[in-house]
């Protein structure tokens, strides 16, 4: 039997390999865990016409936490008289973002409201060009349907008799593009859905 | 003459005859925002007890669990908590207490959440600002709704009292810092990203390297030398960061110190949210308007 002296090159080959084995297991590794973190960061799970809110600019997360406030007050004008309030009866009443806004007094909107059937959307759509436009949408249950058990999120408010509405809120990049109609697919028009994509909700 | 005081509300039909029947309903809080808002949204209506769990001294950033305040959990029917990082420890303090009816109520389960300036989690102070607190309120007032339905309406009525006296210390608030001077400004804490978002004011840094820590020599010294090279002359800070720090970045940069209550600490009183909030709107304006 013969034994072969211990060879230099053979040896460095061998750490070579190691080296290797080693460097792209912790790619894989690293490609594992650190990829998915920034991909939920990111917004991973979204369909492509969704943004969470942690990704939007200040002046645009702003507008969102003011519909979130306008969209909870409006509800409870229509759980309490069974008809959603005229964006002015809100302005009134100080409610954001259909009160004048002193901080954005040079990024004015013109809030109007529009309903067909159980769809209802109040537009915003601002005055200057480089602004985007902004939606709340809801969509009412249908008459005779079966009553809708989702539970309340982000997406779903059950109002005071138990009716749940599909709420939304858009923004649209060529705001002053858009004509004043209403909307019954956003998605489909070039619209943004806004989520805010909480944490904490469990 | 109470007999009397009790059938003259029940005839004005504001409280159901089955909320005077019921067993109290006992809710906890963890922080002292959501003692002022579960408080107000319950106001002066009958069955509802309103227990915080911390002693009133603590910030719950410093607390540590007591056997003394799981016990004041043991017989809660509900309790509304942070749940994203600002009372971590409830959770398995309500395991110890032994308490497994207890409905968890997390008024920040549709807030839209910020993400801290250090890091990439969320920034779990929400509840520094007025738009979170209607939104919040709100959510309170659903939860205690669906626990009371025979309160539901006061509950209601009550939450939205309470999100117009917000909304109306904002409001005059917003027509003052409409006319600021200073836009930009640097904050000790990280906490008050949503409240200075509500009247457009952009944070440009923040002191703390995380929520709580002390910033070493080199992170003060990278600060000092934003604050120069942005021309920032207003800090933000919180009551308790070290003064001698504060020292450093007013010789060093020249800036103004103004302090910002985070409401975390104090006796617990309904009205404390709005007193504080009202303070430091008063502050943002003295330092953002008067001042410069």
């Amino acid at each position: 039997m013969e034994i072969k002296p211990p060879s230099a090159r053979r040896e460095a080959a061998n750490v070579l390999r190691m080296a290797a084995v080693i460097l792209i297991a912790t790619w894989i590794y690293l490609a594992n865990t650190a990829v998915p973190r920034a991909g939920l960061a990111a917004g991973q799970g979204l369909i492509a016409y969704q943004k969470l809110f942690r990704n939007l600019e200040p002046r645009e997360q702003r507008m969102f936490r003011a519909l979130r406030e306008g969209l909870l007050e409006a509800e409870n004008v229509r759980s309490a008289s069974g008809s959603w309030p005229a964006p002015a009866a809100l302005a009134g009443q100080g409610i954001p973002p259909f009160a004048a806004d002193p901080i954005a007094s040079r990024e004015k909107y013109t809030w109007t409201f529009h309903q067909e059937g159980p769809l209802v959307n109040y537009l915003g759509l601002p005055a200057a060009a480089h602004l985007p436009a902004f939606l709340l949408s809801i969509q009412e249950p249908t008459p005779g349907a079966t009553p809708d058990t989702a539970p309340n999120d982000e997406q779903h408010h059950r109002l005071a008799n138990g009716d749940v509405l599909h709420v939304a809120v858009w923004m649209h990049g060529e705001g002053a593009k858009l004509s004043d109609v209403l909307y019954g697919q956003p998605e489909s028009t070039g619209w943004t859905q806004l989520l805010a994509g909480s944490e904490g909700s469990q | 003459m109470r007999k009397s005081l009790i059938s003259f509300i029940l005839s004005l039909g504001l409280v159901p005859l089955g909320a005077l029947a019921a067993p109290v309903l006992k809710v906890g809080v963890t922080l002292h925002p959501y003692y002022s808002w579960t408080t107000n949204v319950v106001g002066s209506l009958p069955g509802i007890e309103v227990r915080p769990i911390l002693p009133e001294e603590i910030d719950a950033g410093d607390y540590q669990p007591r056997p003394e305040d799981i016990k004041k959990l043991a017989d809660l029917d509900a309790i509304v908590i942070n749940g994203i990082g600002h009372d971590d420890f409830i959770l398995p303090m309500i395991k110890a207490s032994g308490n497994k009816k207890i409905v968890i109520i997390r008024p920040n389960a549709e807030t839209p959440q910020m993400r801290s300036i250090h890091g990439t989690a969320v920034n779990s102070h929400t509840f520094i600002s007025f738009t979170n607190a209607i939104q919040q309120t709100y959510a309170i007032e659903k939860a205690l709704a669906k626990l009371r339905p025979e309160l539901a309406a006061g509950l209601q009525k009550n939450a939205a009292d309470y999100a117009r006296r917000l909304r109306t210390i904002k409001a005059q608030a917003a027509t003052q810092l409409a006319q600021a001077k200073v836009t930009r400004v640097v904050t000790v804490h990280d906490g008050y990203g949503y409240l200075l978002q509500e009247f457009g004011l952009e944070v440009a840094g923040v002191v703390q390297p995380a929520h709580g820590l002390t910033p070493s020599a080199t992170e003060l010294e990278a600060m000092v030398k934003l604050l120069k090279r942005e021309k920032i002359k207003v800090v933000f800070s919180e009551e308790s960061f070290p003064p001698a720090l504060l020292k450093v970045l007013q010789d060093e940069a020249g800036v103004k110190v103004y302090i910002i209550s985070h409401i975390a600490s104090g006796a617990y009183a309904p009205d404390k949210f709005e007193k504080e909030m009202q303070k430091n709107a008063d502050t943002m304006v003295r330092a953002l308007v008067k001042d410069p």
